[in-house]
């Protein structure tokens, strides 16, 4: 028998109050840790839709510079185009180090691989600088033709294959995952992409665009000579007239950042009030709890009790309740939220990705002791009153 | 020597509209045989002497010696260690903790500082000889107010202390469990503890050796 199994006794003893108590600690970890978990997976995501992108600038026909950047943030597979001569418009321009393109097909219901339609993107293996990398990263190597290059969350079936409009395709790299739209594209060459638009065609679902895949193109991506500045590219080419909507890299960066604050800033004040709201809700139960309970502190005070040796049993019972709820609360959000990421940003509509494991594990522990502080904090108050009290007026006072 | 001194003891409220002197200038002295009855009117002072004695209320002049030390110019840690291993406190009423078993609130003030040694047996020893030895692993709600009354008497004899301290130890009990509670108190007594005892009651006032009056916070000794 010691203070510390007192307190377990006195709490088990009253299981409806403490489990109160718990729970309103338990829903703070919660928010705290999901909160977290949701803050940090935003400004992941935000940071690799611009690595992903991997250009400095991306060029797209004239009014559809929506549609593309909802292919990037959201997921939504498009496709829209514009003459290939576009290209020789661009080059000519100061500042440009490296210059690519891409073409765009979107699958329908039936691809076989997925759930959701499809962005189905062809690339120049010889002129591209922004896939390539990744797949280098993911196989060492390259792509060849009749070969897939897939998101993260494409599908894969048999024996590394992925079908499309009835046919199987090798799977030659699987990048990781990104947190934007990209998890959901497939990535080929030019030939293949051929291969894939006269399939659907056969398949009935004919492309507006398989007549001018070799004149036509999506996107111009653009990466800008190292130290010039970007803002400047993009003035000449809006000056210039060229029929185009111009998609700076940093500006999707910076327009994530604006969204996410709002969201975020709303996330942290709610933990705040919530936090406040806990602090106060247990500092009245306390207290409650302590003036039912004084003859009980006064009897341990004629025992030989220190004034400290009180004020650490309510301390004590604080802490344990503390304790629990905190652990409760963040292992449940762990549960609740860390399997349904993908969920979570497809409702948000913004790129969303994970932590690491480390980060996920400092975000657990720092939830765990914010959420752990507010029972001795709240209690508190109580323990110096108790501390403070005169036995024998407490005595009377509990009878 | 003495277990109990005091000193121009005295405790004055001033919280109040005017300063309310509880105990004034009180001197008497506690020996080991001794077992001492107080009685006096409601708000005499007697409750607040019982408070300076043990150590729980600081008195605004004027000291309290237990065994030699004085307890009253002590810190919370010392003061609070003389109280649990050299007074028994018996406090009015029901004063056991309802979640833990009759043993366990016996074997709580020698957990309360660390000590060497094994409580339970001793506990154990202290419930059979209050005649409720059968109890020991009961709820205190299940107790009977006599049978909770021998529980407190067995918790304040745990660290063998050398004066007993009971506040009105029979207000609530019928007279024949009265008179067993107050023929422990003898027993103890006579096994060398002083007896500090406070009561309404002529009955039990009988049981000590001196008697005392508190009136408007004055110390009066009773002689034949």
């Amino acid at each position: 028998m010691n203070v510390r199994t007192l307190s377990v006794r006195n709490l088990s003893r009253r299981p409806f109050r403490t489990v109160g108590l718990i729970t309103v600690v338990a829903v703070l970890a919660f928010s705290l840790f999901a909160g977290s978990l949701l803050e940090e997976s935003l400004e992941n995501g935000a940071e690799n839709v611009k690595k992903r992108l991997g250009a400095d600038v991306m060029l797209v026909p004239k009014g559809s510079g929506y549609d593309a950047e909802a292919i990037l943030l959201k997921g939504e597979p498009n496709a829209f185009y514009m003459d290939k001569t576009v290209v020789d418009e661009i080059v000519k321009f100061k500042g440009i180090s490296e210059v690519t393109t891409q073409f765009y097909l979107t699958t329908v219901s039936d691809a076989e691989c997925c759930d959701f339609p499809v962005q189905l993107i062809s690339f120049d293996p010889e002129t591209d600088f922004t896939v390539t990398p990744w797949i280098e990263a993911s196989n060492g190597g390259g792509i060849g033709h009749g070969e897939l290059v897939v998101g993260s969350a494409i599908s894969l079936v048999g024996d590394n294959q992925v079908k499309l409009f009835g046919n199987e395709f090798p799977v030659a790299a699987r990048l990781g995952k990104s947190g934007t739209g990209l998890d959901t594209s497939i990535y080929m060459t030019q030939e293949t992409m051929k291969d894939v638009a006269k399939l659907a065609n056969d398949r009935g679902y004919p492309s507006p665009a398989l007549d001018g895949i070799d004149s036509q193109i999506s996107t111009v991506l653009i990466k800008a000579e190292p130290g010039y500045d970007t803002y400047l590219l993009v003035q000449d080419i809006r000056f210039d007239g060229v029929n185009v909507d111009v998609i700076k890299s940093t500006n999707i960066t910076a327009g994530l950042t604006q969204q996410m604050g709002s969201l975020i800033g709303y996330v942290k004040v709610f933990e705040v009030m919530l936090w406040l709201l806990a602090v106060v809700v247990l500092g009245v139960l306390f207290s409650v709890s302590v003036n039912e309970r004084k003859k009980e502190f006064a009897t341990f005070r004629m025992m030989g009790a220190t004034r400290r040796k009180l004020s650490s049993l309510i301390l004590g019972e604080s802490s344990l309740v503390s304790a629990a709820g905190a652990l409760l609360g963040a292992a449940l959000a762990a549960l609740f939220v860390l399997p349904f990421s993908d969920s979570i940003g497809s409702a948000i509509g913004l790129p969303y990705l994970a932590p690491s494991l480390s980060a996920i594990a400092s975000m657990f522990v720092l939830s765990v002791a914010v959420a752990f502080a507010i029972g001795p904090l709240a209690a508190i108050w109580s323990a110096r009153r108790i501390g403070r009290s005169e036995t024998h007026s407490m005595f009377t006072e509990g009878n | 020597m003495s277990v109990v001194e005091t000193e121009s003891l005295t405790k004055v409220y001033s919280g109040g509209v005017r300063p309310f002197s509880a105990v004034s200038g009180v001197d008497f002295t506690i020996n080991e045989e001794d077992f001492i009855s107080v009685m006096g009117r409601s708000g005499s002072g007697k409750s607040t002497l019982l408070n300076l004695v043990a150590g729980l209320l600081r008195p605004t002049s004027g000291s309290v010696s237990i065994n030699g030390r004085k307890i009253s110019e002590l810190d919370d840690r010392s003061g609070s260690f003389v109280r649990n291993s050299e007074i028994g406190y018996v406090p009015q009423g029901q004063s056991l903790l309802g979640n833990i078993t009759v043993i366990e609130n016996v074997v709580l003030p020698f957990t309360l500082f660390k000590r060497p040694g094994e409580p339970y047996g001793r506990a154990k020893d202290l419930l059979e000889r209050v005649g409720v030895g059968d109890l020991a692993d009961s709820r205190p709600k299940n107790l009977s107010g006599g049978e909770q009354r021998r529980v407190s008497v067995a918790r304040a004899l745990m660290n063998s202390p050398s004066l007993l301290i009971a506040d009105e130890p029979t207000s609530d009990l019928d007279l024949e469990t009265s008179s067993q509670v107050m023929e422990l108190f003898s027993e103890i007594n006579r096994e060398g503890a002083a007896v500090l005892m406070v009561t309404h009651e002529p009955d039990t006032a009988n049981y000590g050796n001196r008697h005392f009056t508190m009136d408007a916070g004055k110390l009066t000794e009773r002689t034949a």
